[in-house]
Parts: structure tokens; C-alpha cells; sequence
């Protein structure tokens, strides 16, 4: 597998098929003895600020810490995977792990919620 | 049967929600201060937009992924960061324009001010985004669009010279004011190829899941949608050119051309004229808005579509919200729209090669295209008329500006 090519920057589904994110980042284990082995994809914004700019990366990740007191991207370990195509599948349902669309359910919640219209159509 | 009717309701959508601010503003002033001059930039532009249309909907139908969601893919995001932000800020800034035009529409009808009319133009978008369906949106305000079908009703009535009408499609150096010429050419360009088109179309062709199969529909409404649509654009500088220019009208704001459809409709040009403003803006208003939307949501993966609830993409439908509120800032300023809609359509043109440019390479690649890559005519067209205009844009601007 060509990581960059492959892997990086690719939609990750969840088994609903629901668009959960983009592989971010990629964890790898490096070990001098053996090719190096991907962990796990990892999505959220102080990963992708990193990859944006070092500078603008240090930033989001200081606001990101100051504001929730850690930092919160998502890792998606290869166990969990179910087929990498052009997109990442996961064998996750976004609505109920907790740890994932946590924004989107905050914003649900709070904001669109409370507007006429914004839970049905 | 079915395929007739989608290639018929294409086509209506491609006229109606042709014209909008930046089209009806930069051709009525090229028509009273050039006549037919300034023709060929509408002629240019419509054949590099019907190619690049034709492009982001034969890149959905093959791959099933929106241009944006490739471009991320293919280049990565420290790369795709620059033409998503390029894009995020030619769309804001013209969705302002489109907002003051609908609001300077409403007041040429009703009276007012921009600033009184341009809040519940807003919340009228914002609503149409937030309780009803990509269709309804797409083919009801294409119908209503087809209003602006009244500038090529007078086009037929005041009967242009066809030679001279001609002669217009040719581009020359004009004779004077060579400035304003160029800066016109940059304006109707940018107004012509919008990028937003681009990215709304190949979202709208995944919302609707498009195949392979729809490719022949898709190059139809490309190209003769398109045309039609060039053609509408075309009749306003026909128009603008046989009744301003007599009058020595030069078009400062969108009321000094109120009275442009008068000699053809009478009293009732004036709310022909709004309504083709306001249609036309409104429309291309909602589609900008849902095209931020798709931006971010395709950047950064999130879940997107106009036709689900807003509580299943909460982002997406607050990414058009949070954009509608800073788009009436300058209505609320009381910043002329003709004069935002100039200065966003030249922005567009100089930030046009960032945007196209990685769809260009994206199109010449088999690993997402297949067998449907580009032809060469398509490349050499779409590139010579976008080098065409950033030259343009970068002799004339300046110029403008230091005249002005």
C-alpha cells in the first residue's frame, strides 16, 4: 500500500456509510528490524492544521487545549477497518460511539436542534 | 422518455439560473460603454464554462466523488488548503454581490433601501436552503429564472444590425478607454466562469447519482444549456447597447439601468427588470450559499446534502447559515452591489487558475476518469481562455484602478 497515495486524505466511512471524516494522519510502528506497520488512520482538526503548517498546527493545537483541556482527534485503529477503497470503511456507527462526531452532535444539539425545521423536513 | 425530460429540465435550469448579478451588471455596462465590443468575453467565457461544467459532471458520473472531494484526495490538503480557500472567499464575496442585488432589486420595486431589503433576502435563502429539497430549489427557481428571458424578448424587438451584432464576437483593441475596455472583458469573464458553477454542479450530480450512463445527457446540457444561457447574457449588452448607449447612460448602479427594458415594455420594464434581477440573484444566492456549504463539507469529510435534514449534517447546514450572515455585512454597510459585483468578478478571474488548474490535472488522470479523460480540445480551450483572462486581468486592473 502506498500510504500518501492511498490511505492519506481518504473519506472515512462508518458502517451506516455515513461521512464521518478524512484520514488526517497515519500512525505507523517503526521498528529497524521490520518494514513499518500503519496502527491506526486518524482524523480531527489539530491533525490536519499540522499538516496544513507546522506554525498554524501549534497554534490550533494550543487553542485546542486551552478550550477543552486536550487534544481530540480521532484514531481509527487498523482492527476496526473493513475495506479501504476509495474511501476508508470502518466498522463503527458514528451515532453511537461517543468519541466520534462529537461537534456535529454538539451543534445538533444545541444550535439545530432549537431551529424550526432543523430535525425534520 | 425520462432521458428527454432530465436533458430538457437541464437545459431549463442552465437559462434560467444563468444570469445573475455579476452577468446582468457587468453586460449592461459594457453595452452602454462599448455596444457590441464587448461581446466576445460573454462568447469566450460560455464556451470555457459549458467545458468546464461538462468536465465536473463527467468527473462525478465515472468516479462518484465530487471534484473537491478528488482535488483533496489526489493533491492532499496542504496543497488543496490554497484553491479551497481561494474558492471560499470568491464564493463569499460574490454571494455579498448576489445579496445586494436581490436587495436592489426589492427596492427598485417596492422602494426602501438596500440596507432595509437585504436581511429578509437573506432570511429568504436561508429558509429556502433550510425546509425544502435540492430539486425544488434547482428546477423552481430555473422556472422563475426563465423571466430573464424578457431582455431577449426586447433583443428580437428592437431588432439589432446582425453584422454589427457580429462583429461584436471578434475580439479587438478598443479605440479609447482601453482600461475600462480590459477591465469590462475581466468583469464579464468572471461573471461568465464562475467557479462555484463548477463545484455546484458536480456536487449536484453526486446528490442526484449520476453514472456513466448519464454522460451524453450531461454533455448536452453542457454545451446547448450553456449556449442558451451565454445567448440571454448576450441580449443584455444587445439591449444595454441600443437603449442606454443613445441616452449616453453609463450605468453606475443597477437603478441607472432600471429603465433599460422601458422602450420595449413600457411602464411594466422596470418590474421586468427587478424581477430578472432579483430571480436571477436570489438564485444564484442559494446556489453559492449551498456551494460554501459543500466546500467545507468535502474538505474536511463531513457529512453533506441539500436534501437531508439539517439535524443529520448540522455543520453543512450551519456552514450556510454562518455565510448568508456575513454576505448582507456589506449590504448593511450600504456598499454599492454593482461595485461589489466588479470587484468579485475580477477577484474571480485572478483566482480562477488556482481553482481550475488542479481540476485541469485531475481530468487527464485514468485513475479517476477511466477512459473518459480529457480530449486535447478541451484542454487547449479551457487554458487558453483562462490565460486569457488573468493576463487580462493583471494589465487591466491596475490600470482601472489607477484611472479611476
Amino acid at each position: 500500500m502506498d500510504l500518501i497515495r492511498d490511505l492519506l486524505d481518504t473519506r472515512i466511512l462508518d458502517k451506516q456509510g455515513r461521512r464521518i471524516g478524512r484520514v488526517d494522519g497515519v500512525w505507523l510502528r517503526v521498528d529497524a528490524r521490520r518494514p513499518p506497520r500503519v496502527l491506526s488512520a486518524e482524523a480531527g482538526l489539530s491533525t490536519v492544521s499540522h499538516r496544513i503548517h507546522k506554525s498554524f498546527g501549534r497554534l490550533v493545537r494550543a487553542w485546542i487545549v486551552r478550550r477543552s483541556g486536550r487534544l481530540r482527534a480521532v484514531k481509527f485503529p487498523v482492527t476496526v477497518w473493513t475495506k479501504l477503497d476509495k474511501d476508508l470503511h470502518v466498522g463503527l456507527d458514528a451515532e453511537c460511539q461517543g468519541q466520534l462526531l462529537r461537534f456535529e452532535k454538539w451543534l445538533r444539539r444545541n444550535i439545530v436542534n432549537r431551529i424550526p425545521g432543523g430535525g425534520a423536513r | 422518455m425520462k432521458g428527454l425530460l432530465k436533458i430538457a429540465l437541464g437545459i431549463l435550469t442552465s437559462v434560467g439560473g444563468y444570469l445573475e448579478a455579476g452577468s446582468i451588471g457587468t453586460a449592461l455596462q459594457a453595452g452602454a460603454a462599448f455596444r457590441f465590443a464587448l461581446l466576445w468575453p460573454i462568447a469566450a467565457g460560455t464556451v470555457c464554462i459549458a467545458f468546464l461544467v461538462e468536465m465536473s459532471g463527467r468527473l462525478a458520473a465515472v468516479s462518484r466523488h465530487t471534484m473537491v472531494d478528488i482535488m483533496r484526495k489526489r493533491f492532499g490538503v496542504s496543497f488543496h488548503i490554497w484553491p479551497f480557500v481561494a474558492q471560499l472567499v470568491v464564493d463569499l464575496f460574490v454571494l455579498a454581490s448576489e445579496i445586494g442585488g436581490a436587495a436592489m432589486a426589492m427596492q427598485l420595486a417596492f422602494g426602501g433601501s438596500i440596507r432595509v431589503w437585504a436581511l429578509p433576502m437573506a432570511v429568504l435563502v436561508w429558509a429556502l436552503l433550510w425546509f425544502t429539497s435540492f430539486a425544488t430549489i434547482e428546477n423552481g427557481v430555473a422556472t422563475l429564472g426563465l423571466v430573464t428571458l424578457c431582455f431577449v424578448v426586447a433583443t428580437v424587438q428592437l431588432g439589432p444590425d446582425p453584422h454589427a451584432v457580429a462583429s461584436g464576437l471578434v475580439p479587438r483593441l478598443p479605440v479609447s478607454n482601453a482600461a475600462q475596455y480590459g477591465y469590462l472583458a475581466v468583469g464579464m469573464l468572471g461573471a461568465t466562469i464562475s467557479p462555484y458553477l463548477v463545484t455546484f454542479y458536480s456536487s449536484g450530480a453526486v446528490e442526484e447519482k449520476w453514472s456513466p450512463k448519464d454522460l451524453v445527457a450531461n454533455r448536452i446540457v453542457a454545451g446547448i444549456g450553456m449556449s442558451f444561457g451565454g445567448m440571454v447574457s448576450m441580449s443584455v449588452v444587445i439591449v444595454s447597447a441600443l437603449v442606454l448607449a443613445p441616452q449616453g447612460i453609463q450605468p453606475e448602479s443597477f437603478k441607472d439601468a432600471a429603465g433599460v427594458l422601458r422602450p420595449v415594455f413600457g411602464a411594466g420594464g422596470l418590474y421586468l427588470f427587478a424581477a430578472s434581477l432579483g430571480v436571477g440573484c436570489l438564485g444564484a444566492a442559494l446556489e453559492l450559499a449551498l456551494d460554501l456549504s459543500y466546500l467545507a463539507a468535502q474538505t474536511f469529510g463531513w457529512e453533506w446534502g441539500e436534501d437531508q435534514e439539517p439535524s443529520h449534517e448540522a455543520r453543512f447546514a450551519l456552514t450556510y447559515t454562518a455565510a448568508l450572515v456575513l454576505a448582507i455585512v456589506p449590504s448593511l454597510l450600504a456598499i454599492d452591489p454593482l461595485k461589489l459585483t466588479m470587484a468579485a468578478m475580477a477577484f474571480t478571474v485572478i483566482a480562477l487558475p488556482i481553482v481550475i488548474g488542479p481540476l485541469m490535472v485531475i481530468m487527464n488522470d485514468p485513475e479517476y476518469l477511466k477512459t473518459h479523460t480529457n480530449g486535447w480540445i478541451t484542454n487547449i480551450a479551457v487554458t487558453a481562455i483562462v490565460v486569457l483572462g488573468v493576463i487580462l486581468a493583471i494589465v487591466s486592473i491596475p490600470l482601472q484602478f489607477a484611472g479611476s
